[in-house]
């Protein structure tokens, strides 16, 4: 107990804490007013933006999620389990690729290039839902799934319409989890860096991609630390949100999922169609960036794959592209490591319940903890690294191990509500009957959770695994320039087009995604239902 | 005011659950189903409202074809096992659903209906602070609130312990009759059966094996099954 609680912890402090917190500390103490630099008509304007995208896309998630969830969580036909993988592989797709794969398919002369769409506020709004609706449709999916269909049953015979029904049955009761949801879909798009940096060009940015502008770019840090601040209280306000919810949507009672599918019927017309078209258009950006691949300066071929044993025209990078992807598998297999015992035993203490209010209020508030570097910035968070990482006691800003251990805190939360349900879901009483039965804790301990938890483990480390290869917002301030992981050799690749620079970068991004696929599609075979739920 | 079903069947994976079932109940009548457990009775109900996709057979109502009619135009009512009452609404609220959705007056009706069923004062509770006797009142209030054509009562005391059942039979029987209720009562206790029931009919696999009244059937079962379900209870 004291080492599940102090191991995370500690972790937490100094790896998260104590680099976030000097980042704050810098913002409130540098000379120079601090609202000054929130009163900027740039920074304004950027927060405006910020907060303008993140709304519009929670909003479109949830109208297109929320059929989607009902047809692949309440209904039963061939095909539903790939469709389910399908809606999640966005959700894990490395941020470069993805922003890749939308100026691929937008920019002139790309399949939907005549929307002219290259370059605007739509282009972001469209890869951001298209990364969260997986978040929607898992999460409310989940809960939906597990709701008694009787109830419904219940209302239509009183007399209800289907909307009626839909309304004053169904949507009550879903409304937890839709708001945990639409919660975290906004704290992700108002976070997100690598497709906003890869779409937004100079025009457009969130308050993540002028923090790294200031820091990078202008050198000015202190700017930077402020919009820091600022971005944190937003997320911890999210956060806070997210968490009511959730545990308001737990009142419901729960039964097994089978007995709740039902086979369609005609009035499911309109959900199975959006379910669809979503799943086509969700898959033209990765159709668009595979084609695309093929096509190099030589003509039809793969002439780009081959270059990537190169270092581009120009010589754009230090090292060969293929390199790089050895650099990504090393620590992104070190990061789901690190997550994932870190998680696991965070996540054994957070599923007891204390018997003291104390107790329980003091486990609330390290779930809260361990929720935070979901939406702290991912840019925070480096430049976080480098300011407090690169000196005595601990100097690690040449260590190779900075990477690994930023993109561990990003994959932690995801595998903290993976692994934290399955958990709480165990009968206590199940515990009981084995100690009664004559076995130690440790023993219990073995055969009870760890004997339930093994396979959701196993997919949340594929998760860890997947979500820690495409990082790129911590990554990109942290990796050494002779020892870059493949998204940031992609982002440099695109920075400096010309010559067959594009094309390796398409090529790269589609062996990132692909190794993602194969990772993903492993994790949905374990069937594990709380993957990307929250 | 009745309702005839002919050669009702529905089948789950192409196993049948209902079975080639015909029957009829009239006006005012309580006609029970009575068989043991898994022998389709449930399933039955929930054709007979339309939640259950029918493989064949026809449901007829006043002589009328309603096989095809949606389920909330038929206007019966269905009592379930576990009440299913609505845990994000209030007693009152609940009694009252059927009566929004018509967009009846709510509150006079609600407040009859508790009465009669002997939960007056109960309207602002949370239905989860309930117990179950108390839930199932309810539930009932609530089946009876916009007074069905046809109520469907799927066990409705099963849940409950054996004096409190017996209690809410005689109870039941009483508000039926009261009411003039059209109904059709599913149980596997003959005892209830026999309580509540004017007329009974045996189900066994999805098949009904037996019609009459009462005292009929408990003196002379079709079979050496039914003589044997009947012996056992």
């Amino acid at each position: 107990m004291a080492l599940g609680v102090g191991v995370p912890l500690a972790f937490l402090a100094v790896f998260f804490a104590w680099p976030v917190l000097a980042i704050v500390g810098r913002g409130f103490l540098a000379d120079g007013p601090f609202f000054e630099v929130l009163l900027r008509p740039r920074t304004q304007r950027l927060i405006g933006l910020t907060l303008a995208q993140a709304a519009i896309a929670s909003v479109a998630c949830v109208l297109v999620g929320v059929p989607i969830a009902h047809v692949l969580y309440r209904l039963r036909f061939r095909g539903r389990g790939l469709l389910r993988a399908l809606v999640i592989v966005p959700f894990v797709m490395p941020t470069v690729v993805v922003g890749v794969a939308f100026r691929t398919l937008l920019r002139e002369g790309g399949i939907l290039g005549f929307l002219g769409l290259d370059g605007t506020f739509a282009a972001i709004l469209l890869a951001l839902v298209f990364f969260n609706i997986a978040v929607v449709v898992r999460t409310v999916g989940g809960t939906w799934e597990g709701l008694d269909s009787r109830q419904e049953d219940a209302a239509r015979v009183l007399g209800a319409s289907p909307a009626r029904v839909f309304a004053t049955i169904t949507v009550p009761r879903l409304a937890g989890s839709v708001i945990a949801a639409a919660s975290i879909v906004f704290l992700f798009c108002s976070t997100a860096f690598g497709v906003v940096l890869v779409l937004g060009g100079t025009r457009f940015g969130t308050i993540e991609t002028e923090i790294w502008l200031l820091t990078t770019q202008f050198l000015d840090l202190r700017a930077a630390s402020v919009l820091s601040v600022a971005q944190i209280v937003v997320v911890v306000v999210l956060l806070g949100v997210a968490a009511r919810a959730r545990g308001r949507s737990v009142a419901q009672r729960r039964v097994a999922a089978s007995t709740a599918a039902r086979r369609p019927r005609r009035t499911d017309a309109l959900p199975i169609a959006v379910t669809i078209v979503t799943a086509a258009l969700l898959s033209v950006p990765v159709l668009a960036l595979a084609l695309r691949s093929l096509q190099s300066s030589a003509g039809w071929g793969l002439g780009n794959y081959a270059a990537l044993a190169g270092t581009g025209t120009r010589n754009a990078l230090v090292v060969p592209a293929w390199e790089a992807l050895g650099n990504s598998l090393a620590s992104a297999l070190q990061a789901t490591l690190i997550a994932v015992v870190i998680g696991l035993a965070a996540s054994l203490v957070l599923s007891r319940t204390p018997r003291t209010a104390r107790g329980r209020r003091a486990l609330e508030v390290f779930d809260g903890a361990l929720m935070l570097p979901l939406g702290v910035s991912a840019v925070t968070l480096g430049f976080g690294f480098l300011v407090t990482l690169n000196a005595p006691p601990l100097d690690l800003r040449s260590s190779p191990i900075l990477v690994p251990i930023a993109q561990a805190l990003v994959a932690l939360p995801l595998v903290v509500r993976t692994v934290l349900p399955v958990l709480r879901g165990i009968d206590p009483r199940l515990r009981e009957a084995a100690a009664v039965l004559g076995a130690t804790p440790g023993r219990v301990l073995r055969d009870v959770d760890l004997a339930v938890v093994a396979r959701p483990a196993l997919a949340a480390s594929g998760l860890a695994f997947a979500v820690a290869l495409g990082e790129f917002g911590a990554t990109t301030f942290l990796s050494r320039p002779d020892h870059p992981t493949l998204p940031v050799v992609i982002y440099r690749l695109i920075s400096l087009p010309g010559g067959d620079n594009f094309g390796m970068a398409i090529a790269a991004a589609v062996v990132l995604a692909a190794v993602t696929v194969i990772v993903m599609t492993l994790v949905e075979r374990l069937r594990v239902g709380t993957i990307g739920a929250f | 005011m009745s309702l005839e079903t002919s050669s009702l069947r529905v089948t789950f994976d192409g196993a049948p659950a209902v079975d080639d079932v015909s029957l009829d109940v009239g006006a005012g009548e309580v006609l029970g189903i009575l068989g043991p457990s898994e022998s389709g009775k449930s399933t039955l109900l929930r054709a007979i409202c339309g939640l259950e996709q029918l493989d064949s057979g026809t449901v007829l109502w006043d002589g009328d074809d309603i096989t095809r009619m949606p389920v909330h135009e038929r206007g019966f009512a269905l009592m379930f096992q576990d009440g299913q009452l609505f845990a994000h609404q209030s007693v009152a609220k609940n009694v009252g659903y059927a009566l929004r959705v018509r967009r009846a007056p709510e509150q006079p009706r609600v407040d009859e209906l508790l009465a009669l069923v002997g939960l007056a004062g109960f309207g602002a509770r949370r239905v989860t602070e309930l117990s179950g006797g108390e839930q199932q009142r309810v539930a009932l209030a609530r089946s009876l609130a916009a007074s069905p054509r046809l109520l469907l009562l799927d066990e409705p005391l099963s849940s409950l312990d054996r004096e409190l059942r017996e209690r809410l039979a005689a109870d039941l029987r009483s508000i039926l009759t009261a009411t003039s209720q059209t109904a059709i009562f599913v149980t596997h206790d003959q005892g209830e059966a026999f309580e509540v029931s004017d007329r009974i009919a045996i189900m066994m696999d999805g098949r009904l094996v037996q019609h009459g009244t009462p005292d009929y059937i408990r003196t002379h079962p079709a079979s050496p099954a039914v003589a044997r379900f009947l012996g056992q209870a």
